[in-house]
């Protein structure tokens, strides 16, 4: 066991980090190959209560940034400051205290055999006393509005309700960051809908949340205050979401999807009809038909 | 090549706790050479209904006629202490027969599993590709024409014929899968929620090999929860709900309508509710001719074009 | 397809009350109960008997399924005439002096070889009867947890318990999973047109590959991201982990613990001592 003043030592926070800063991360570059980098010279600076969208293509390393954030895996170069802490082999297990991380496939993240199970999984490594346990379980569940289901077992859930509990559990470990990477992804039109609507209340209930939210889904993508697109292992933009979809030709280029109005917009300038840039849908409408 | 259900009724697990009506009383019409959507949420019968086609289930009950090969699994009656019920000796004794007569069904009826991807088990891309054509007798050198043409229709350069499946990235997986299915000539295509798990990217170019494919004369059966592979390519929509089919339509009568996709929680997709507004808003837009972002551009410069003239 | 025997019988009796540790050891003191030997082959048939007729109330109480029971039974068929065959033909050499029942194809048939053969089936019943009634009642996270108790003198001898029993209990989440995943591929593959039934025995071979390897990847794939997600809720298996499930012990289960015991002891008792209750009843049984 480790003593507290290794602890505090372990999380002495570094002083030239800003002190809103949640996640920052330093010329980050990581492989699982040789050569072969999956992640590149990757920097940015998450505030604390940010949301923030990952976007990219399939194998841009979104996933794996995920993990390094959460200390799973270790970096190859650069640095990455949790709360201006930086993470090392020996405090990155007490950093993942303050991140929560949902990952895509609902049938591997489901550990415990029920649902209340599940969401005590965490609070057992984090050794929450026992009698304190059944109340945070009941909270978290009805957060994400599964409390009918405590005593279900996976196989009778569907994917969605099995994300939702895997959201149940990150959150029941208190996290000042949830991270979630492609939770919606393998669900169904329903379910992905009940995800979103999940962080949206969790923003608006704790608002020093920090979010980050790596998805496919362009609405999911809107919701944030702000859009990392990689492609490729490389931070191609950060910005705000109205101007990074407003990049539609570099975004093309990447493989990935456009808000349905610029689509639109793309289309009628190739076929010669100019109605200049606009986000708003009902705005579109207004000018096609003027 | 057409496939019509009778009276399909199919149950999970029949007689343990876990018992579930999967499909019950379905009868369909898959026309020769559709391009048919099946639509419904996760648990709706979907994934069942697709499995009765190259009988890999067999129905509880009822008729599968695939362009005259009949699976007739009609139920049997007897009369016990003067009630009609159902005899159960006969049915499982015609379940038994025709678990044996299916083998072919599998070659003309091409099924492309969820994710794909976990059927690659051969050390080359190409001997996995012809490992469906040899199991259906085909010689070494026929089988491995077939797969060398099912490959190049799918894009997988030659290449990449000696290379391990494994070491392809998940989209080119999934397409030498899809290959593997094809390279058994089926006359119909059956995929299970074939865009899933794939990016922007990777779900333009599959849904163009399936247009390739559905326009060289093979009928496509598809699950899917993207309204916008609905309304762009399938002539006709069949939405389940509960193991039961609440609507055979065209999607555009589908989004129209409107009342199925409430029920099953499936938003119709925003370049038909943008073509509506429009209309509504007085544009002289033919909804019909909308089928995706390009359509619809090309018909509001049609139509403004007609109000300046 | 489904798992048949061995699953877990979702309601809540008496006998799914009992506390799981208690389940564990009485199911540990009757399988030696039956693998104890008491005597006379008649004395044995007697005390199984008795077993036999504990069990069938637990299986009522229990409202386990006969039905599972006697289907995993029905395998067993060859297995008792293999028993039967082999008794008949090569039998011990105590048998010569049993009474000789009748002739098969000139071999002469004793008494005690029958005897012999339907207390090895009497047990394999019995075995099959007690384990599924713990399977049946007892969720596999108790059993786990059961097992964990059991264990726990070991990890004084640093004997990795805890890790152990994580396994074990991860291990049982996922036969389900991983059920449906095979599944899930045979069909995929008879969808290549593999045939699982017919077929020479070259092709069953390059069918059982192709269902395997999928297999193994997608159950390496599975692992990986369950490892993931442990870690991500910060498992670590050598730190200390506080427990959600309070597993108290009352006095119910004092009680309980005690039957068992009393059980245990009547049984060791019946084995040292051998009463013979035919010979004190003054009866002579054929040998």
């Amino acid at each position: 066991m480790r003593s507290k003043e290794k602890e505090t030592e372990l999380l002495k926070r570094d002083p030239t980090i800003p002190e809103d800063s949640a996640i920052l991360l330093k010329g980050l570059t990581f492989s699982y190959e040789k050569g072969h980098p999956c992640l590149r010279d990757v920097s940015f600076d998450i505030k604390k209560g940010e949301y923030v969208s990952v976007i990219g293509h399939n194998g841009s390393g979104k996933s794996t940034l995920a993990k390094l954030i959460d200390g799973i895996l270790a970096q190859e170069k650069g640095d990455i400051y949790l709360f201006g802490v930086r993470m090392t082999d020996d405090n990155a297990v007490l950093l993942r205290k303050e991140v929560g991380l949902v990952f895509q496939n609902p049938d591997s993240q489901f550990i415990g055999a029920t649902v209340k199970d599940d969401i005590a999984f965490g609070l057992e490594n984090e050794c929450v006393p026992t009698e304190k346990m059944a109340d945070i379980i009941k909270d978290c569940a009805g957060k994400v509005g599964m409390l009918d289901y405590l005593d279900s077992e996976p196989s009778n859930l569907s994917g969605g309700q099995k994300q939702r509990v895997a959201i149940a559990g990150a959150i029941a470990r208190h996290p000042k960051v949830l991270i979630l990477d492609e939770a919606g992804a393998m669900l169904d039109p329903k379910g992905k809908k009940a995800i979103r609507q999940i962080i949206k209340e969790r923003k608006k209930e704790e608002p020093d949340l920090t979010v980050i939210n790596i998805t496919h889904e362009i609405d999911e993508a809107y919701d944030a205050d702000r859009v990392l697109v990689l492609a490729k292992g490389q931070l191609v933009m950060d910005a705000t979401p109205s101007i990074v979809f407003s990049k539609d030709e570099a975004l093309r280029e990447m493989g990935l999807d456009l808000p349905f109005a610029h689509k639109l917009i793309g289309e009628l300038k190739t076929l010669g009809m100019d109605v200049g840039s606009v986000d708003d849908e009902e705005e579109l409408i207004k000018r096609i038909c003027r | 090549m057409p496939i019509t259900l009778k009276n399909i009724s199919y149950t999970y697990d029949r007689g343990s706790l876990n018992q579930k009506d999967a499909l019950i009383d379905v009868s369909l019409l898959f026309e020769d050479h559709c391009y048919t959507a099946l639509i419904g949420r996760t648990g709706s019968g979907k994934s069942t209904l697709i499995q009765h086609l190259n009988g890999l289930l067999l129905p509880d009950s009822g008729i599968i006629d695939i362009n005259g090969q009949v699976i007739d699994m009609s139920l049997v009656y007897k009369t016990k202490k003067g009630k009609t019920v159902v005899d159960e000796k006969a049915m499982r004794k015609k379940h038994k027969r025709k678990i044996k007569e299916v083998k072919e069904l599998r070659r003309r009826v091409g099924l492309v599993f969820q994710f794909p991807e976990y059927q690659l088990f051969e050390t080359t891309v190409l001997e996995d590709v012809s490992y469906g054509p040899r199991n259906f007798g085909s010689s070494k050198e026929d089988a491995e024409k077939k797969a060398k043409e099912a490959l190049s229709l799918v894009g997988i350069p030659e290449a990449y014929f000696s290379r391990s499946p494994f070491e392809l990235s998940g989209g080119e997986k999934r397409r030498v899968a899809i290959a593997g299915i094809l390279a058994m000539k089926p006359d119909v295509l059956v995929l299970d929620e074939p865009t899933v798990g794939l990016d922007c990217h990777g779900q333009e170019s599959l849904l163009a090999l399936l247009k390739k494919i559905y326009d060289s004369g093979t009928s496509i059966i598809l699950s899917t929860h993207d309204m916008d592979v609905v309304l762009g390519h399938c002539n006709k929509a069949v939405v389940l709900e509960e193991g039961r089919i609440v609507s055979v339509s065209t999607p555009l009568e589908l989004f129209s309508s409107g009342k199925y996709l409430e029920d099953s929680a499936i938003e119709p997709p925003k370049v038909f509710s943008f073509a509506r507004s429009l209309i509504a808003s007085g544009l002289a837009i033919d909804i019909n001719r909308v089928k995706d972002c390009r359509s619809l551009a090309e018909e509001i410069v049609r139509a403004k074009g007609g109000q300046r003239r | 397809m489904k798992m048949t025997l061995g699953k877990f019988n979702n309601l809540d009796t008496i006998v799914h009350r009992i506390d799981s540790r208690i389940k564990l050891i009485a199911l540990i003191v009757l399988l030696v109960s039956v693998f104890l030997s008491y005597g006379s082959a008649y004395m044995n048939l007697v005390v199984y008997g008795g077993i036999f007729i504990l069990l069938f109330l637990l299986t009522l109480l229990g409202k386990t399924s006969f039905l599972l029971l006697f289907r995993s039974l029905k395998g067993l068929w060859v297995m008792i005439l293999f028993l039967l065959i082999l008794n008949i033909f090569l039998p011990s050499a105590s048998a010569s002096e049993s009474m000789v029942l009748f002739t098969l194809f000139g071999v002469e048939v004793h008494l005690s070889t029958i005897l012999n053969v339907s207390y090895i089936l009497l047990r394999l019943i019995l075995v099959l009867m007690m384990t599924n009634i713990f399977t049946s009642t007892t969720k596999p996270m108790e059993m786990t947890y059961a097992l964990e108790w059991l264990f726990y003198p070991l990890s004084l001898v640093r004997f990795p318990v805890h890790k152990l029993a994580m396994t074990i209990s991860l291990a049982l989440r996922f036969i389900p999973y991983l059920f449906d995943k095979t599944n899930q591929i045979m069909k995929a593959q008879a969808s290549r047109g593999v045939d699982y039934r017919q077929g020479k025995f070259k092709d069953k071979i390059r069918a059982i590959v192709s269902t395997i390897i999928p297999l193994f990847l997608s159950s390496f794939q599975v692992s990986g991201e369950l490892a993931d997600a442990m870690e991500a809720r910060g498992y670590d298996p050598d730190a200390k982990r506080t427990r959600y499930r309070a597993y108290r012990w009352s006095l119910k289960d004092t009680l309980s613990a005690l039957v068992v015991l009393l059980f245990l002891g009547g049984m060791i008792t019946l084995a040292v001592l051998k009463p013979d209750i035919f010979v004190a009843m003054g009866m002579t049984l054929p040998q």
